[in-house]
């Protein structure tokens, strides 16, 4: 046998740069495309972000908006960390690297800085704050503390997503007391400042050393919860649990594509110019949010014909879990048009909602149900379809 | 397989020296306890779990090796419990590890690193070789089949010289000669080895020492 030996830590690294090396061979054509439309819009998106980091640093932010912001770029994070699961956590070999004498703290270092490394691009922002924060001069203990309250909310980011693997009541306790926390504390001064991040640090610390790679303990709900979940999956002919088990991932991925869309819709109607464009920026969140959920029912509806095909062939089952499917899609919808529209009108007092709003978020419903149904018959080829009609029904709803 | 003295805090009972010692060990999963109050303990030497699915061979394999904790009890090693008892443990699971890109020979050698007791190179390939591994051993995970991967394993296992090696299902995919190599070289073991089988024939020179789980009853 070699007589080096391959380290963890080198073992971690070279997963990811394997599996980000397939992944980006696998989708060069992508990103040129994508580049080439969007790279004029990169720099503003950039500079929009970093103006993000400002409304942070701001001792006058309200701590609610500060926690928006801080759960913004947990979001946009989080979403790149979520694409990225399996190398930046090796979640397929994790239970035989588990088995093995490897120390917590170094599974925690290399799940850290690989998360690090997948954020890549989402860098520019805070290497383009640190850079304006240092570069334009100015009063230094606003310097160090802008620094400061930017350094921890990335900080607070990597904790929070290295213990995703293992998010128990108790660690995500910890994590919201350390949000909470940071969200009030830049609003004091230098010494309100430093106690208030430290504490929030260190209860990222404590959560971090209490929960992350701790050995799976049963918890006392469990029996509670199976009860429920059992009635759950009766309820949605088991596309209830094949989508919890299968496709939590997939389903996560949208919903934070959602999240991401309100942050930025309620950032825009923070920043004030955006408001009297309301209308037409509630349209495309909704037009994007019919996107992103158009293709669930048939994300289910494929995964329990393949996992479950004996319960595929029971008209009666196939009828109920497609039912469940589309009701769950059309809830969602409904609770994030409900949401954008409330962050609109409390954030833009001058903002007069009328029932064009409410007519745009009835057509983008309807046309939700109509293009999930399109994509139960067409399947993945009915993408571009979905794309096509909702911008025509952007284009239409916003210019009328 | 290498000898090994008795460690600080390893016990004697009745003559017999206890390497593995579990305590009254509850482990649910969700409302169902897989293991209900178990006391049992193993010394040196090949034990077989045997038991119908879902009795809890694999759980109980996880809880020795520290993956998984129990809800109730104590799982100790020579005397050390949790995490601190790791790096006398070795568990060959019946899946093959998810590295498609990582050599048979960078596995063997990565886990084997991570052991103070691994056994000599010259050991190694002569287990390596025996198994009928040398052909393939400088191939990628991805590219073997289950059986050359499960080799892989078992020949990971043997070089990490942990004094308890715990196997899942370890015949299931290999050919009838590596199943021979693999029994002698358990046989000539002094290491205190478990393995979760349903193939009992096979290890019918081990069946004195067979530990019978039934699944528990329901809470």
């Amino acid at each position: 046998m070699a007589a080096s030996s391959l380290r963890y830590t080198e073992l971690r690294r070279l997963h990811l740069s394997n599996a980000l090396r397939t992944l980006s061979r696998r989708q060069q054509r992508t990103f040129v495309l994508v580049a080439a439309i969007l790279g004029p819009v990169v720099v503003p998106l950039l500079v929009a972000s970093a103006s993000g980091f400002e409304v942070l640093v701001d001792p006058a932010t309200p701590p609610l908006i500060r926690l928006a912001v801080y759960v913004a770029w947990l979001g946009a994070t989080g979403l790149v960390v979520l694409a990225l699961r399996e190398p930046v956590f090796m979640l397929a070999a994790r239970p035989f690297l588990r088995a093995l004498p490897i120390a917590r703290s170094q599974h925690l270092a290399c799940d850290l800085r690989s998360i690090a490394v997948s954020y890549s691009l989402l860098w520019l922002p805070i290497v383009y704050f640190a850079g304006r924060t240092w570069w334009l001069g100015g009063d230094l203990v606003a310097r160090v503390q802008a620094t400061a309250v930017v350094g921890v909310a990335v900080l607070l980011g990597l904790a929070s997503q290295a213990l995703a693997l293992n998010l128990t009541p108790g660690a995500l306790g910890l994590l919201a007391a350390a949000a909470m926390l940071f969200s009030v504390a830049p609003a004091g001064g230098p010494a309100v400042v430093t106690a208030g991040l430290g504490a929030a640090l260190l209860l990222a610390a404590l959560a971090l050393w209490r929960f992350h790679e701790r050995p799976g303990r049963s918890s006392a709900f469990r029996p509670v919860l199976a009860r429920w979940s059992s009635r759950f999956a009766t309820a949605t002919a088991l596309a209830g649990p094949v989508a919890w088990r299968d496709l939590r991932h997939a389903l996560g991925l949208r919903l934070a594509i959602l999240a991401a869309c309100l942050a930025a819709g309620s950032a825009m109607a923070h920043e004030g110019s955006f408001c009297g464009k309301a209308g037409g920026l509630y349209i495309v969140q909704c037009a994007i949010a019919a996107l992103a959920l158009q293709r669930i029912p048939a994300l289910i509806d494929e995964r329990l014909r393949q996992s479950l095909p004996w319960l595929f062939r029971l008209a009666r089952a196939r009828r109920r879990s497609i039912a469940s499917a589309f009701l769950a899609t059309m809830a969602t919808f409904a609770v994030y048009a409900a949401a954008s529209t409330g962050t609109w009108r409390a954030l833009c007092v001058s903002t007069s909602w009328t029932r064009a709003q409410l007519v745009a978020a009835l057509v983008f419903g309807a046309a939700l149900a109509a293009l999930g149904a399109v994509a139960l018959r067409w399947n993945e080829a009915s993408s571009w379809v979905a794309t096509a009609c909702l911008l025509a029904l952007a284009f239409m709803l916003g210019f009328s | 397989m290498g000898g090994h003295g008795l460690p600080a805090g390893a016990r004697v009972h009745a003559g017999v020296f206890l390497r593995v010692r579990l305590d009254g060990v509850t482990k649910r999963f969700g409302a169902r306890a897989v293991l209900r109050d178990l006391s049992c303990a193993f010394g040196p030497g090949v034990h077989l779990l045997v038991g119908p699915n879902g009795s809890g061979k694999t759980t109980l394999l996880n809880l020795v090796a520290g993956v998984l904790a129990p809800d109730a009890g104590t799982v100790d090693i020579d005397g050390v419990s949790g995490a601190a008892a790791r790096d006398r443990v070795f568990l060959v699971p019946s899946a093959t590890p998810a590295i498609p890109w990582l050599t048979g020979r960078a596995c063997i050698d990565f886990t084997a690193s991570l052991f103070a007791t691994r056994e000599p190179a010259a050991a190694v390939n002569g287990v390596v070789s025996r198994l009928g591994l040398a052909p393939f051993v400088d191939k990628p995970l991805g590219e073997m089949s289950s059986g050359t991967a499960k080799k892989v394993l078992i020949a990971a296992a043997f070089a990490s010289g942990a004094p308890v090696v715990l196997f899942d299902e370890p015949t299931n995919e290999l050919d009838a000669a590596s199943i021979a190599f693999f029994l002698d070289l358990l046989g000539a073991s002094n290491r205190t080895i478990l393995v979760a089988t349903h193939h009992v024939e096979q290890f019918s020179r081990f069946a004195a020492d067979a530990f019978r789980l039934e699944p528990a009853a329901a809470a």
